[in-house]
């Protein structure tokens, strides 16, 4: 049976905060409701009060200033999409933005709904991981500030407490001179939950190395992270399709030691492997056309 | 709004917002979704629920020129908004464009997907009158028919912009 639920509608973020302090233990936060409407259907929903903070003017503001893109919790997938600010700084978010469901869920969707839910799937989160993400978290009482990998602690697991909210999402802008790459395997272009995705982010020196690399690949470990032995692994040299297989083989043994041998690592392995040498060769020796 | 949301003792929600051009002030069950309002409430049977958890479009309705999926939009989100559904496309007794391409394309068979696929439609042609096809794909693709194939479909939506773009510049 669907889950019974008051619904508050809160008019500013001190609103829900007050609401928060007060009765936090028996609230969720509701933003586009695509997840959590789901898990109404089937009765998933244990709180007693659900606040909706979608149209909180304070949660739904992009803004780039000294040396810092800010994105409130509350800004929907369409609206990544379509914003120049993210375009020109974090134009990787853009892209796995636009791979997310469907245009009918992204335009609900929220930035901040993907993270709090923390599905391993979530199409955003490896190109914030790239970008060093931090979440912005607040309750009645506190504020605190931390990197999204240790925000999320496992599938559908975050830190986040009672009582407290994601605001907004602080990255490191990342301009021209970085080359990126974002991939993604599923069943179907749209519709269809990512089985693996991969972010990638990167730049040469003047004479053709590698002195930055970021790479984070979605749904193959319990908890989302950096692949930083991969990247170690390619930083300061000049980028070639063994060194790049190389690189890849060290992410598909990092998936197993992290998360062991199941039926699917069969499968997993070679595909996670062919995911990383797509997005590391598109990033470094074909120039894609998003490059 | 005036504070009713912060009553949180009542279980019914007072709701105000335009559907298909109407203004409407209806109570509702705080987690009932915007589907079921329209269906059982207010007798709108033209959209359809397919899936219930947002991988169909069946559902798909617009709000403040949007699509999105009713079954997922808990009805207290509509306070306040502009909706519109498959009900309010034709206007009087004549059909919209829409509508008299997807008959004439034979864009239609069992008919589940057609209210969605053509507010999925609308909810482009209203921002881009000129779609490319692949503009068209991208923004049916939050929608499955299991009959058609889509061709018919892409195809209808195809014409009813050429019949809109006729209407709009007479020359």
């Amino acid at each position: 049976m669907r889950s019974r639920f008051e619904y508050i509608l809160p008019r500013s973020l001190k609103e829900v905060l007050d609401f928060l302090g007060d009765r936090g233990s028996q609230t969720s936060i509701i933003a586009g409701g695509t997840d959590l409407m789901i898990a109404a259907r089937n009765g998933g929903v244990a709180s007693r009060y659900v606040v909706d903070v979608s149209r909180l003017e304070e949660m739904r503001v992009i803004a780039v200033t000294e040396g810092a893109l800010s994105i409130g919790a509350a800004v929907t997938f369409t609206e990544i999409v379509n914003s120049p600010q993210i375009a020109q700084w974090a134009p990787i978010l853009a892209q796995a933005a636009g791979c997310v469901g469907s245009v009918q869920i992204r335009n609900v969707g929220t930035l901040g709904g993907n993270v709090a839910n923390a599905s391993p799937a979530a199409d955003s989160v490896p190109p914030m991981l790239v970008h060093r993400a931090r979440v912005q978290i607040q309750s009645a009482s506190s504020e605190r500030s931390e990197p999204l990998e240790e925000v999320i602690i496992g599938p559908y697991r975050t830190t986040l407490k009672p009582g407290e909210v994601i605001t907004r999402f602080i990255l490191e802008p990342l301009g021209h001179e970085y080359r990126w790459n974002f991939q993604r395997i599923a069943r179907r272009r749209a519709l269809s939950a990512a089985r693996m995705n991969a972010a990638v982010i990167g730049r040469l020196d003047s004479r053709g190395m590698v002195d930055e690399l970021r790479l984070s690949v979605g749904s193959i470990t319990p908890e989302p992270s950096r692949m930083t032995g991969a990247e170690e692994h390619l930083k300061g040299k000049i980028p070639d399709p063994l060194l790049i297989q190389e690189a890849a083989e060290k992410v598909s043994l990092e998936m197993v030691r992290r998360s062991g041998v199941r039926v699917s690592t069969e499968y997993k392995r070679p595909a996670v492997e062919g995911l990383v040498v797509k997005a590391l060769t598109e990033l470094f020796i074909k120039q894609s056309c998003n490059a | 709004m005036d504070g009713k949301y912060h009553d949180i003792n009542s279980r019914l929600l007072r709701i105000f917002f335009t559907l298909n051009g109407k203004t409407l002030e209806i109570e509702v069950k705080p987690w009932e979704t915007t589907l079921e309002v329209l269906r059982e409430q207010l007798g709108l049977k033209g959209t359809k629920e397919g899936c219930g958890i947002g991988e169909c479009g069946a559902c798909t309705i617009l709000v403040d020129g949007l699509a999105v999926d009713s079954c997922l939009m808990p009805a207290p989100k509509l306070d306040g908004r502009n909706v519109e559904t498959v009900e309010g496309l034709r206007q009087g007794e004549a059909l919209h464009p829409l509508q008299e391409a997807f008959l004439s394309k034979g864009a239609v068979q069992c008919g589940y997907c057609t209210p969605g696929m053509l507010m999925s439609a609308k909810a482009l042609l209203d921002r881009n009158p000129n779609p490319e096809r692949n503009e068209l794909v991208d923004a049916l693709s939050g929608n499955l028919c299991r009959c058609t194939g889509y061709v018919q479909i892409l195809e209808a939506a195809e014409e009813a912009a050429e019949t809109l773009g006729k209407i709009k510049q007479p020359s």
